[in-house]
């Protein structure tokens, strides 16, 4: 058992005591899958069979018990306040958590790929809709990439392409408007770390040409048609909202061509924020927020932009080997060095 | 009785739909060991029931005659088709005692994955039914799936040309249902196709 204070705790150690385990086991409870993208597996102890995680979190103006068990199967059962929940996605409704860490920097710097994970679990947890217009996305691509593959007759074609089309548009309008909401905050939030230096823009980016003025209905009808041959050829679909991206700009350039080090680690940083910012925002609730190390790498005057940005906003939970800057953020502090390593156990 | 033998069973057993292995070793071994009699009674009935029973030329539905009890009631309303998945959907539906048409059964829905394809679902079965009857409406009673859409996207392409109306269940939040507990999709769609109240 392990109390987390309201403004919350700095959790220090040296590296490999069990830091990150902690604010993964907290994560897990508001996701039900690992922040480190481990298997199930991986999570249980060595030398155990099945793990067991629980923890009293506070929702919806009340508190709530969220308890997991993984059996030796692998098999896990979650319930919240002793009722088990058929679907992840009944987690995403009630207890938020935003985790940030140095791997972070993928989503500035990595493949689309990175930027539709973070995008659209941020939207997720924003709201709760996306998930289920996510899924039947997901379901209707898998559909039709298997209709690519095999002979068809053009009815049936035309029937795919229309449940595809119809079910791209409320996926990609939930990404515009989250968008909307998330660029001016972005962008101030930017500002603030960088000392009101720099201007961080971000653009969502379609896949297919889209003219201006044009629908994405429209444009998406018309790539069904000029994308048939190379789609049949390839056998996959060449376009939707499993291939777009996000396009980040600093002072009107292409982050991912000419920021450095220290910039890429700040914006990966802002992103957190405003994730946990757009949650506060359409709950009314703080998430709460962990930094699992993340200063480290940025100068003196980011480090103390950032904490200053932190104070009061949510429940933060800080890792980091050494206290350093963080004395001054006055958190209760919990050192995990001290204690005989538990595993998961909260 | 042979270890294997009552494996066997279970094996069985297990492949029917709800059946995991837990159920299916506890019928397995209710089967063999206390009520044989109860047992048997059920081998006999699975057996002549599939015997007896062959897909209805005209709609798919199993029946012991020549034409199923819908297809050959002069009194059902020939203008009116039903058009459902499975044969377990037309006993939902006749419960309701509110239509009093046709039926048509699918036997599944549009699935590449699957290997479904139209001819897999009936349609040219489908499409002969329908231009031999007098119909005003069809009524695509489908899961409102990727699948289930799909195939309603399918059916009116079809027949849109053809002079009745096609109409699907509106989808909803059930009876006795909780709004709280609605998927948001399923409370999108219910605010969507709301009707006025009178
Ligand atoms: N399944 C497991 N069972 C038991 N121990 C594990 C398991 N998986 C990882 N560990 C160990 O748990 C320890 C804690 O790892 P963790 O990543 O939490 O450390 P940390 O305090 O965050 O370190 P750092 O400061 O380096 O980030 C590691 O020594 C790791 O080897
Ligand atoms: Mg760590
Ligand atoms: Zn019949």
């Amino acid at each position: 058992m392990l109390e987390f204070p309201a403004p919350g705790l700095f959790i220090t150690g040296a590296n490999g005591c069990g830091k990150t385990n902690l604010l993964e086991a907290v994560a897990y409870l508001s996701s039900g899958k690992s922040i480190r993208l481990k298997p199930d597996s991986e999570l249980v102890r060595f030398g155990q069979e099945f793990f067991r995680l629980s923890g009293e979190v506070e929702y919806s103006g009340s508190r709530h018990t969220i308890e997991v068990a993984c059996d030796t199967n692998h098999i896990k059962t979650i319930s919240i306040d002793s009722v088990q929940i058929d679907r992840l996605s009944e987690l995403y409704r009630g207890f938020k958590t935003v985790y940030s860490a140095p791997g972070d920097v993928e989503i500035v710097t990595g493949s689309p790929g990175e930027r539709r994970r973070f995008f659209d679990l941020a939207i997720a947890q924003h709201d709760v809709t996306y998930l289920d217009y996510l899924r039947r996305y997901r379901q209707v691509l898998k559909q039709r990439n298997q209709l690519l593959k095999e002979r068809f007759n053009r009815a049936e074609k035309e029937a795919w392409d229309n449940s595809f089309v119809e079910a791209t548009l409320p996926v990609i309008e939930k990404r515009l408007s989250y968008l909307d909401e998330f660029r001016p905050v972005l962008r101030e939030y930017y500002r603030d770390i960088s000392g009101e230096k720099e201007e961080l823009q971000v653009e969502y980016k379609f896949e297919i040409p889209t003219s201006s003025g044009e629908k994405f209905q429209e444009s998406y009808l018309k790539a069904i048609t000029t994308s048939e041959d190379r789609e049949r050829e390839q056998c996959r679909t060449l376009f939707g909202p499993h291939l777009a991206d996000w396009d980040f700009l600093l002072d009107g350039k292409r982050v991912r061509s000419f920021a450095s080090q220290g910039q890429n680690r700040s914006i990966a940083i802002a992103l957190r924020l405003v994730q946990a910012e757009m949650v506060k925002r359409s709950t009314g609730e703080s998430p709460v927020l962990m930094l699992d190390d993340v200063l480290a790498e940025l100068d003196a005057s980011r480090r103390s932009n950032i904490l200053n940005m932190l104070h009061g906003q949510h429940q933060v939970l800080i890792a980091a080997p050494d206290i350093g800057d963080y004395r001054d953020f006055n958190l209760p502090v919990l050192n995990l060095t001290d204690k005989p390593e538990r595993g998961s156990v909260l | 009785m042979s270890y294997k033998q009552l494996e066997n069973l279970q094996q069985a057993l297990k492949k029917l739909p709800g059946i995991g292995s837990k159920t299916a070793r506890r019928l397995a071994y209710y089967m063999v060991s206390r009520n044989t009699g109860h047992a048997m009674m059920l081998a006999d009935a699975i057996t002549s029931a599939i015997e007896a029973n062959n897909p209805c030329p005209e709609c798919n539905l199993l029946t012991e005659g020549e034409l199923c009890e819908f297809c050959a009631d002069p009194e059902r309303n020939q203008s009116l088709l039903c058009v459902v998945q499975d044969a377990q959907d037309v006993m939902l539906i006749e419960n309701t005692h509110e239509f009093k048409g046709r039926y048509f059964v699918l036997g599944g829905l549009l699935s590449p994955l699957h290997g479904i394809g139209p001819e897999e679902i009936h349609f040219p079965q489908l499409k002969k039914l329908v231009e031999e009857l007098p119909l005003t409406e069809i009524i695509l009673a489908l899961n409102p799936s990727a699948e289930g859409d799909t195939t309603i996207h399918y059916i009116v392409e079809k027949f849109e040309t053809m002079p009745f109306k096609i109409t699907r269940l509106a989808t909803g939040i059930p009876f006795g249902g909780d709004i709280e507990y609605t998927t948001p999709v399923t409370l999108t769609n219910a605010l969507f196709r709301r009707y006025e109240a009178d």
